[in-house]
């Protein structure tokens, strides 16, 4: 029983049992009102019986040419809601806008080098590691940049992986 | 911002980019450096002005910042033929804002447009001023006028979200909803629409007018394909026919929605109402705005249905279609249908039908099939509360007969832990004996520990099976405290915790139990220690500070309090400066819904329960701080407009307005709130669901209360001091006709604090009295102890400042009390200060916190508390 919808500025006053897990960040409020005031279409929320908020995926369109894609900035799950699947659920929301309403080439997030749980799922969903950006987390830890192609991207050639790392400055997006 | 400058006042791009660099890399010196040599060459250019004024801003000078600015301004006036530029609006636009002097960009943006008339992009930068104004009005005139010239659709939708906000948030009539309709209408006939949200916004000014049927036209024609997603155009589709009270309609489409998305609960309890004729407030499920407010309400929602003879036959075919929905899905982690269950049989059982364990059957089905998910308790909460005492054992005994059958052990424990929360849900925990209750604190710890082996292979920051079951057993210590007050159990509780968090660092349920535990016995800065780890920052200071701020602020940890109080009004002063931009960036990227939503969301913050509270505090602290220096004290005062500021802030209209955000799940049951502290008195039964009835509307009544008390008290310290002062001017005869002013406006204030209390002036007069006389103590006072003391305390001060002036003065409206001063108020401090002793010592063990321990100015602590 869940209710997806789009996200709005009301659930930010409810998220908390979603944002006090500590692999969770809490963005300054212009971070959130800017992906809801742009991209109100790839920020949804799940919401189970009473209302209890379970967990919210944001994200955005972006790029010219063949690198238009959308992008997965943050998905999270209240930890009474984990291992339901749920995750995949709104990264398929994301994947199906950016594929038949934005006509996008690929999907792509980045996850912490370390974080094997969410590397190993998003592995499952499709995603593959395109490159390696160094530093890309304060500085300090490597970030991964994962992709999955979209039906637009007819031989996959979004996701063919780099072989050589990158550094955050080389990077086309924020 | 560096990209945008161009030619700007006639000063080359040359120039100017090198300053713009180094404010960019927040080289204010440099930056500083480079204006002044700027404006030595064009020492009247309002651009190099206002860069000057932008950069002193930046480098903490307002003063400075705004006199340039001013000056800049100036220039822009005086000059006629000089030329304006977007470029200069737009940065002194900046720097007055961060100033808050909204008006004066606006008056810039003005004298400019008035100049230029058809300038588009000087007429947006002014549209924008008026967004950050909330001067909904004149955003509306000036967008008509944009599109008159240049008769593009956004300038028409900017103008009717700004008639939307009008009635929105001023309650504007539907005179204005009409004007919108009509504009609308005249462009769509020419022009048709083509942004989604362009539609969204037509449809919710149709229906806030109720001419559903001519919402649905336009939904169902060719304007209807610009809804991207089908299941949000048949959900707006179902809204608008249930509204008009096609409920078959509705019903179907709601159907269609369920078909495509099983899981969703929001359209199976719509698909319900509206199967069964159900009166759901429909108006409340919103209309542009959408899906921003809870729907239908779960647990309200089966309110009437006028349905008799066809209501079983509604409730077989909700029956079929739901158990049709469970056989097509082959998705485990599907559970919408099969609670969908559970809810048709609850609405079967409310309607009179007599019990045929059909609505029993069902919750047992679910937990069969979900009771391992840690969220089964919660998924179904709500049913619980309708089963008879022997159902609910009944239905124990069947969730312990299945638990034991449970194949995987991982299951099992979540089978296992599933029933202690039904336990814990149907209060059982409060009818056990202590030994039963030792017991299954115990069995709750011996099935962590053994557990533990289950998440061997798990990443340490990944959640454990069996996490809540240290929260579950800690409670029940907490429990048996309370029941003994045995202080071990206490301690035990957090040896739980603390061992919990041995294991994962992370689990931020136990840090939260954790901290209020401490905060009870009076460990403070163990509480705060534990509550800084929890990382609370951006909005969650909003919805999360309440699990500390209480008990700080009436801490002697004066230094911490400042600091999260700081963090806290900072986070929200900068949010509410910048949140109009944000309204900016919605308007431009043609998301019109949301722009309603954020002026919406802005008020609600504003509006902060919190957030006046914690004005108030943050300068009540600064008193405390500074209490030894009467200097000190009265520089603060007259920061605050001597107290009189806080009066205005809490005045009627403000308090009625405020808003609650706090995030109440995860407080523990038995945390003291600002009524109730429930540990501190006996334990009876049931008593902690009392407490549950009083989260709603009760707590935030106490809460306002408090509010006004706290308003009230800096006017009245000040009045104080001033009377204190006047009684060692005896001979000074010139200040009598204010001193008259200070007694009565003293007068006023306590009868204003009286009325908090609950009470008359004279009547609380009157406890005092019994007091003094030693018929009644402080003690019996209850939970308003404080507020007593306050009272007393400034009454004293009144009445020293009447006698004082009744020396000087005659008028008997001064003195009309003068029985009082037959009493000494000397009798009345002394038995403050006795029950503040007293009250020290009980602290330790009742854990009330109400009192700083070790408060040094004995008559000022409990005034600030």
């Amino acid at each position: 029983m869940t209710t997806i919808r789009r996200f709005c500025c009301n659930d930010l006053l409810r998220f908390a049992s979603v944002n006090l897990d500590h692999l969770t960040e809490t963005f300054n409020m212009s971070f959130y009102m800017t992906y809801l005031a742009r991209w109100p279409d790839y920020f949804h929320v799940a919401e189970g019986p009473g209302n209890r908020i379970m967990g919210y995926i944001m994200g955005k369109v972006e790029g010219q040419g063949e690198s238009w894609h959308g992008h997965v900035t943050a998905v999270t799950v209240a930890s009474e809601y984990r291992r339901q699947q749920l995750a995949k659920k709104l990264m398929h929301l994301l994947e199906n806008i950016s594929d038949k309403i934005d006509k996008a080439y690929f999907v792509d997030l980045f996850v912490r080098a370390s974080n094997m749980p969410a590397i190993k799922m998003y592995e499952k969903l499709g995603y593959v590691i395109y490159r390696r950006v160094l530093r890309y987390y304060s500085g300090e830890e490597d970030g991964l940049d994962m992709r999955k192609a979209l039906s637009r991207d007819v031989d996959k050639k979004s996701m063919i992986p780099l072989k050589r790392p990158i550094t955050p400055d080389q990077l086309e997006y924020d | 911002m560096a990209t945008k400058f161009g030619l700007a006042g006639g000063i080359p791009e040359r120039r100017v980019r090198p300053i713009w660099d180094a404010v960019d890399s927040r080289q204010y010196k440099a930056a500083l450096k480079l204006a002044t040599a700027l404006l030595a060459k064009y020492p009247s250019s309002p651009y190099a002005l206002a860069l000057k004024a932008l950069i002193l801003e930046r480098m903490g000078k307002p003063d400075e910042a705004l006199s340039v600015c001013l000056e800049a301004k100036e220039e822009l006036y005086s000059d006629n033929s000089l030329h304006i530029d977007e470029l200069t609006l737009s940065t002194l636009q900046i720097v007055f804002q961060r100033l808050d002097h909204l008006d004066l960009a606006s008056s810039c943006y003005e004298h400019a447009y008035a100049k230029y008339p058809n300038n588009l992009e000087i007429m947006i930068g002014l549209f924008n001023c008026y967004v950050r104004e909330c001067s909904f009005v004149k955003q509306q005139q000036i967008a008509i006028k944009m599109y008159k010239l240049f008769s593009e659709e956004r300038f028409l939708l900017w103008a009717v979200c700004s008639i939307e906000l009008q009635v929105v948030c001023n309650s504007s009539g539907h005179k204005l909803l009409q004007l919108a309709e009509a504009l609308l209408k005249k462009h769509m006939a020419s022009h048709s629409l083509h942004e989604p949200d362009a539609l969204v916004m037509y449809i919710s000014i149709l229906e806030q007018q109720e001419k559903y049927d001519a919402a649905l036209e336009v939904l169902s024609g060719n304007l209807g394909s610009l809804i991207g997603i089908e299941e949000d155009k048949l959900r707006i589709q179902g809204r608008l026919l249930a509204r008009a009270c096609n409920y078959a309609a509705a019903a179907e489409i709601f159907q269609r929605i369920l078909e495509s998305c099983p899981d969703d609960w929001q359209t199976f309890l719509h698909y319900l109402a509206c199967l069964l004729e159900e009166d759901v407030n429909w108006s409340k499920t919103n209309s542009s705005h959408q899906s921003c407010l809870p729907c239908v309400d779960d647990i309200k929602a089966c309110k009437t249905t006028h349905l008799t003879d066809e209501f079983d036959s509604r409730i077989s075919n909700a029956r079929s279609f739901v158990q049709k929905l469970q056989m097509d899905c082959h998705n485990d982690c599907v559970r919408g249908p099969h609670l969908a269950q559970i809810e048709i049989e609850r609405r079967h059982r409310l309607h009179g039908i007599a019990h045929d364990g059909k609505f029993m059957e069902s919750l047992l089905n679910y937990f069969y099939r979900f009771g391992h998910l840690s969220c089964f308790t919660s998924d179904v909460e709500m049913f619980l509360q309708l089963l008879t005492d022997d159902e609910k054992d009944q239905l124990l005994d069947n969730m312990r007969t299945f638990e034991s059958t449970s194949a995987s052990p991982i299951k099992a424990l979540g089978h296992a832990m599933s029933v202690f929360k039904v336990q814990e849900s149907f209060g059982i925990m409060f009818t056990l004996s202590l030994r039963e209750l030792e017991g299954t604190a115990r069995k709750m710890l011996e099935m962590f520990c053994k557990g533990l082996k289950l998440s061997r292979d798990l990443d340490p920051q990944e959640n454990m099976h069996g996490e809540d079951l240290l929260s579950m057993a800690s409670n029940i210590l907490v429990l048996l405290f309370w029941r003994t007050r045995k202080l071990g159990y206490l301690l035990e509780a957090i040896t739980v915790l603390e061992y919990g968090l041995n294991i994962r660092r992370f689990v931020w349920q136990y840090k939260i139990l954790l901290l209020h535990l401490y905060s009870y016995l009076g460990a403070l800065p163990l509480a705060y220690e534990w509550y800084t780890t929890l990382d609370v920052k951006n909005i969650l200071l909003e919805t999360v500070s309440h699990h500390i701020l209480p008990q700080m602020i009436s801490s002697p940890l004066w230094q911490e309090t400042g600091d999260l109080l700081k963090d806290y009004l900072k986070f929200m002063d900068d949010h509410l400066r910048e949140a109009a931009d944000l309204t900016c960036v919605a308007y431009r990227h043609r998301n019109y819904s949301k722009v309603i939503e954020f002026v919406q969301f802005k008020e609600r913050l504003e509006n902060s329960n919190q957030l006046l509270m914690a004005r108030l505090d943050v300068s009540i602290l600064q008193l405390k701080q500074k209490a030894d220096s009467l200097q000190e004290v009265e520089c603060i005062f007259e920061n605050l407009n001597y107290g009189s500021r806080f009066l205005e802030m809490s005045n009627e209209d403000k308090l009625k307005s405020l808003t609650f955000n706090e995030d109440l799940q995860a407080r523990p049951w038995w945390s003291p709130t600002s009524s109730v502290n429930l540990l501190s008195g006996y334990f009876e039964e049931g008593s902690a669901w009392l407490r549950e009835s009083l989260k709603g509307g009760d707590e935030e009544y106490i809460v306002k209360k408090v509010i006004e008390r706290k308003s009230i008290l800096p006017r009245l310290v000040y009045l104080s001091i001033q009377s204190g002062s006047i009684s060692l001017k005896e001979t000074d005869r010139n200040g009598t006709l204010s001193d008259a002013n200070a007694v009565s406006e003293l007068k006023c204030l306590l009868e204003r604090y009286a009325r908090t209390i609950g009470l008359s002036f004279d009547d609380a007069i009157s406890v005092i009295l019994a007091i003094s006389r030693g018929q009644n103590s402080f003690k019996d006072l209850g939970s308003d102890f404080i507020s007593w003391i306050n009272f007393t305390v400034f009454v004293n001060a009144w009445n020293l400042c009447c006698r004082d002036v009744k020396l000087h003065n005659e008028d008997k409206c001064v003195g009309d009390r003068t029985h009082f001063l037959a009493y000494p108020s000397n009798t009345v401090m002394h038995e403050i200060d006795a029950s503040i002793r007293k009250k020290e010592e009980e602290k330790w063990f009742d854990g009330s916190s109400q009192f700083p321990r070790y408060a040094g100015h004995v008559w000022f602590s409990p005034v600030f508390n």
